[in-house]
C-alpha cells in the first residue's frame, strides 16, 4: 500500500469495494432522479420504458434501466431550434462553458457544462494527474489547440488546482513547441499519443534528441488508445525518455479512467464518480471479468447536460487483479481495446485498426505514421496498410516481415505499402488512421 | 484520519455552503455582482468538498435537486 499522499482523495480511492458499491448505488439513485425531474429528455425516455426512479434500488435494478445512444443525444438536439436541445437541465444563465464532440460518428454533440460541472471535470483530472505523479513542481506544457474540443482543457484546469505551472502552448507551430518545450525545460507533456510521437520526430528533424536533451519525464496522453498499446507506450518512452500514462474520457461522460502510477497494464476507473459498466454488446447483460465488452457509462455528479448508462462504444475488459497502487477503484486490463464504430467488417473477420498499430509500432525501422484503407476490389475487400520506411531500412525485407506480422495478428492478407518518410498525413488531435471507402 | 475527523471537515463544510449560498442572496439582494458571482463561483467550488467528504459520509436524498447555484 502506497503512502495517504499517494492518493488525491485518500478516503474514496482506498474505500473498501463493498463500501465503494453501496455509494456508487447511491449517487447513481441521485443521478436518475435528478435527470428524471430536470431532463425533458430523460424525463420522456425514462416514463417510456416504464422507470420509476424510486424503483431503482440495486445494481440488477440498474440493468433495467434503458441504455442512452450517441445518435438519440444527436436527435434531442437537432429536433428543436435550442442549442443544447430537450438534454440540458439548467437555465440559460447557469451555463458556463461549451464544448462538443468531434463529430466523427455524425453530427457533433454540444456540451453545456454549468460553473459546477467545470469545476467538477478539474476535479476528475486532478484524480488522475495526482494518481501519476504530477505535483506542484511540475511544469507542465499543453500543446493542443484550445478550441470547442474539451481534449485537455480539464487538464489545464486541474494543473492549476495541483499548482503546477501550466504552459498553455496552443497557435504554436510543431516546431516553436519544440522550441518551447526545451527552453522552459517542460516536466511534462498532454497530448495524444499520436501527436507525442510527431512531436519527437519534429525534433529529430531540428537535430535535437527529446530522450537527452529535454527534461520531460511524464507524457500523459488521451484521445486515442495509443498510450496502453505496449509498442506504442514503448516507442513514446523511448522517445521522449519519459512514463506515458494513459487516460479515457468522453465530451458527454467526463475524464473517467486513468492509469495510476504503478502502471499495472490497466486503466482505473473512477468509480466514486462514475459508474462504469462492460456490457455484452448483444444481450446488454455485465460480462465476467476476463471477458471483453462495450463500456456504458453514467457519470453521478454532472448537472447542466447529464448522462445515463451512455454507450460510450469503447471495447474494454474488466481485469481480475487489483492494482499495486493500493487504490479500490477496478482496472480494465490493457485499457480500451478500440472502438466498436472502427471496427469493421473486412471478408468476414471484424477488423480493428488499433490491431494494426500493435504491429506497426513494433518495426524500428517504420516512422511513426500508418494509415489503414479498405476498399472493395472485384467484390473483395481488399486491406492496405501504408506505413513510412525510415532511411536505412529494408524495404524488402520490412515489407515481407510486416505483412507476415499483420496477417498473424489481424488474421487477414494485408497489402504493405511503404512510403518515403513525411508523406502520410500528420495529426494534432484524434488521427484518422482508417478510411473505408467501400462505404463511398 | 478517522471518521470523527471526517464529520468535523463535513461540518466545515457545510458551514461554508450556508456561508457561500448567504453570500450569494445578500449579493442579489443589494445589487452586488462582484459579491453575487464570486458567491457563485465558490459554492461550484463547495459541491466538489462535498463529492470528496460529505456524500461518503452522509445518505444522499435521491430527490435532492442539487440545484442550489441557481436559487
Amino acid at each position: 500500500m502506497a503512502s495517504a499522499r499517494a492518493y488525491w482523495n485518500p478516503f474514496l480511492e482506498t474505500l473498501p469495494y463493498k463500501k465503494l458499491a453501496a455509494l456508487q448505488l447511491k449517487k447513481f439513485q441521485r443521478a436518475l432522479a435528478y435527470a428524471y425531474t430536470h431532463s425533458p429528455f430523460y424525463r420522456e425516455k425514462l416514463g417510456r420504458a416504464g422507470i420509476q426512479p424510486e424503483k431503482i434500488r440495486s445494481y440488477e435494478d440498474i440493468l433495467k434501466i434503458p441504455t442512452t445512444t450517441k445518435s438519440e443525444l444527436q436527435a434531442a438536439q437537432t429536433e428543436n431550434n435550442s442549442i443544447y436541445g430537450s438534454l440540458c437541465c439548467v437555465p440559460p444563465e447557469a451555463i458556463a462553458v461549451y464544448h462538443q464532440t468531434s463529430g466523427t460518428t455524425g453530427h457533433p454533440i454540444r456540451q453545456a457544462d454549468s460553473r459546477r460541472d467545470w469545476e467538477w471535470w478539474a476535479e476528475c483530472w486532478a484524480t488522475l494527474l495526482w494518481a501519476q505523479g504530477f505535483r506542484s513542481s511540475d511544469r507542465v506544457f499543453i500543446p493542443f489547440s484550445y478550441g470547442v474540443f474539451v481534449a485537455f482543457w480539464a487538464g489545464h484546469y486541474a494543473c492549476e488546482k495541483i499548482g503546477c505551472e501550466v504552459i498553455p502552448a496552443g497557435g504554436l507551430s510543431s516546431e516553436a513547441r519544440i522550441d518551447k518545450i526545451r527552453e522552459l525545460k517542460a516536466s511534462a507533456i498532454m497530448c495524444t499519443p499520436t501527436y507525442a510521437l510527431h512531436l519527437a520526430e519534429v525534433a529529430q528533424t531540428m537535430g535535437l534528441n527529446p530522450a537527452e536533451e529535454f527534461c520531460v519525464d511524464k507524457i500523459v496522453c488521451a484521445g486515442e488508445p495509443g498510450a496502453l498499446i505496449h509498442a506504442t507506450k514503448r516507442r513514446i518512452e523511448s522517445e521522449w525518455g519519459a512514463k506515458v500514462f494513459d487516460h479515457a474520457g468522453a465530451t458527454e461522460a467526463g475524464a473517467w479512467g486513468f492509469e495510476c502510477s504503478a502502471q499495472s497494464g490497466g486503466l482505473h476507473v473512477n468509480e466514486a464518480f462514475f459508474l462504469v459498466e462492460v456490457l455484452n454488446p448483444q444481450t446488454k447483460e455485465p460480462v465476467l471479468p476476463g471477458e471483453e465488452g462495450e463500456l456504458v457509462i453514467t457519470p453521478f455528479d454532472r448537472e447542466a447536460q447529464p448522462v445515463i448508462r451512455f454507450e460510450l462504444r469503447d471495447r474494454a475488459m474488466w481485469s481480475n487483479k487489483f492494482c499495486a497502487c493500493g487504490r479500490s477503484y477496478r482496472l480494465l486490463d490493457g485499457g480500451l481495446r478500440g472502438r466498436s464504430d472502427q471496427l469493421v467488417k473486412v471478408r468476414g473477420v471484424l477488423f480493428s485498426p488499433t490491431t494494426v498499430e500493435s504491429v506497426v509500432r513494433r518495426f524500428e525501422n517504420l516512422g511513426n505514421e500508418y494509415q489503414v484503407i479498405v476498399e472493395r476490389v472485384r467484390e473483395l475487400d481488399n486491406v492496405t496498410v501504408q506505413v513510412e520506411l525510415l532511411s536505412g531500412g529494408d524495404s524488402d525485407r520490412v515489407h515481407h516481415e510486416l505483412e507476415q506480422e499483420l496477417r498473424i495478428a489481424t488474421g487477414l492478407r494485408c497489402h504493405v505499402e511503404l512510403k518515403p518518410v513525411g508523406t502520410l498525413p500528420r495529426y494534432e488531435a484524434k488521427a484518422k488512421r482508417l478510411i473505408d471507402r467501400r462505404e463511398q | 484520519m478517522n471518521k470523527k475527523a471526517l464529520m468535523k471537515i463535513s461540518e466545515q463544510v457545510k458551514i461554508l455552503h450556508q456561508a457561500g449560498e448567504q453570500l450569494c442572496a445578500l449579493g442579489e439582494a443589494h445589487d452586488f455582482p462582484a459579491m453575487e458571482y464570486n458567491a457563485k463561483r465558490l459554492l461550484a467550488v463547495i459541491k466538489i468538498f462535498e463529492m470528496n467528504i460529505s456524500d461518503l459520509l452522509e445518505p444522499i436524498d435521491p430527490g435532492e435537486s442539487d440545484a442550489t447555484e441557481h436559487s
